[in-house]
């Protein structure tokens, strides 16, 4: 299992030895089937396990407090449910940045987050945005849509395009591909004195 | 042209002055019944990448994105005072020197701002590909002692020993990391850096209860240093950037602006002594 180190995912099933995977790839992005023939999609922790609990952890944390600060952006509209979500530190770092930035220039509604937290078993983690009260919403979503795609990463999404919600009303849906890389949300360099 | 900017820059001290007030007045209107510290952080920014050309800076509250804090033309060198800004969380982006507010901007970072806590958003690295680092910068020395750390911001090495007098303080460091700081007997002592068989040196006289962040550059040939100020005393707030001539942040209330100007107006002085001396640094303008 040492080969591990060197992958960013792997993929196994669900007979094979669950401790090895565990403690060298602790985060499930996706799985398929059922028994001991599911296939699971896992992303390698290059500190182990207990590394990948803590980052977890405080990355939790980060988004708890982000997603809550993400709540009072009086260019931002959300759901109860989203509110919910966002206070719970269920929504991604890269969408709660990526919202975050676009709210400098679009008064926008969050119709819906495609995600929940890292660890879940999707793919992609997503949100779905209208226009809210400008009255230019299809040029908006465009703009919007050309801020998102000219970002790098881990800021630039695996999708990001303008659909159709319903008759007539666009949707700008943006959607980031798992693993969610932890720690995004607290990138300082800690001040320790030796 | 380099002594046309710069007194261009002198003459926009005026404008400065007038920027950082309305940093404090917007930052907090029941000021003088609030103590400074009570809850704000301090960010500054540094641009230490040479190759990349100027660059406004913003930094975007989550809560309140409508009024961003605005560092306007960043260039190599450039090391802002400590800003005041409010506890949360922040994202750092990055649009072309005097670019619209409503151009694309580029997303490099975010980050927490904590109370009493103070940072400095460093940008490093080659263009394309530049990155940004948040530090988290230590307010305080030991008494009698100054404390000092190492950034390793240049491209040409990749390993990088650092060593202040006969102490170490970073050993085959590489691009993008920083050392935790060092406690060092102040005096004046000789930087030695170290990097694939090349050495240069330097002078560096630290004063007691002072912090400081040593940054390993790329010079014309070989390597380069710059020192950034990190704290003066052993206040609470920090005193970095006096070096580079505007440093410091500044008490809220009016009577305590005092100090601080003089602090600001002083190293208005320091740094014209530091670009005759050839230093890189200045001062962008703060907008807010």
């Amino acid at each position: 299992m040492t080969g591990l180190l060197g992958a960013d995912v792997v993929a196994t099933l669900r007979s094979a030895d669950m401790k090895v995977v565990d403690q060298y790839a602790p985060a499930l992005i996706a799985s398929f089937g059922s028994g001991g023939s599911r296939i699971e999609i896992r992303a390698v922790a290059a500190g182990g396990a207990a590394a990948y609990q803590s980052a977890l952890r405080a990355d939790l944390q980060a988004r708890k407090s982000a997603g809550s600060q993400l709540r009072r952006n009086p260019r931002l509209r959300f759901t109860a449910v989203d509110a919910a979500r966002l206070a719970a530190g269920e929504v991604d770092a890269r969408l709660l940045a990526t919202l975050a930035a676009l709210s400098s220039q679009f008064t926008l509604r969050v119709t819906a987050f495609s995600d929940s937290s890292p660890g879940a078993p999707l793919l992609f983690r997503g949100v779905t945005v209208a226009s809210d009260g400008d009255g230019n919403g299809a040029a908006g979503l465009a703009a919007a849509l050309a801020m998102v795609n000219a970002q790098e990463t881990p800021y630039l999404p695996a999708h990001c395009a303008i659909a159709r919600l319903g008759p007539g009303q666009p949707v700008l849906l943006i959607e980031f591909a798992s693993p969610s890389p932890l720690g995004l949300l607290s990138t300082v360099l800690t001040a320790d004195v030796r | 042209m380099r002594l046309l900017r710069y007194l261009a820059r002198l003459a926009a001290i005026p404008m400065l002055l007038g920027g950082f007030a309305a940093v404090f007045a917007a930052a907090s209107p029941t000021a003088s019944a609030v103590p400074l510290a009570a809850q704000d952080g301090w960010v500054r920014i540094a641009h230490l990448s040479p190759e990349a050309p100027a660059m406004d800076m913003y930094l975007y509250p989550f809560g309140d994105p409508a009024h961003p804090t605005v560092l306007k033309d960043v260039s190599y060198g450039d090391v802002s005072a400590y800003m005041v800004l409010g506890p949360g969380q922040y994202t750092v982006a990055m649009r072309g020197f005097d670019a619209p507010a409503t151009s694309r901007p580029a997303l490099v970072s975010s980050f927490m701002v904590n109370a009493k806590t103070a940072y400095t958003v460093a940008a490093l690295g080659p263009d394309p590909g530049l990155r940004v680092e948040v530090l988290r910068d230590q307010m305080t020395a030991s008494r009698g002692k100054s404390l000092v750390r190492v950034v390793q911001a240049s491209l040409k090495e990749d390993n990088v020993t650092v060593s202040y007098g006969s102490k170490l303080l970073a050993k085959q460091l590489t691009f993008s990391s920083g050392t935790p700081y060092t406690a060092v007997s102040p005096g004046v002592h000789t930087v030695k850096f170290a990097a694939s068989g090349e050495h240069t040196t330097m002078s560096l006289g630290l004063t007691a209860d002072t912090v400081h962040t040593i940054v390993v550059l790329d010079g014309r040939s070989g390597l380069k240093a710059d020192e950034l100020t990190d704290a003066v005393g052993t206040a609470v707030m920090p005193k970095g950037g006096a070096a580079t001539g505007f440093g410091g942040t500044a008490p809220r209330s009016a009577a305590d602006l005092i100090p601080w100007l003089l602090w600001l107006l002083a190293g208005a002085l320091i740094t014209a002594g530091v670009i005759g001396l050839g230093w890189p640094r200045r001062t962008a303008v703060v907008h807010r």
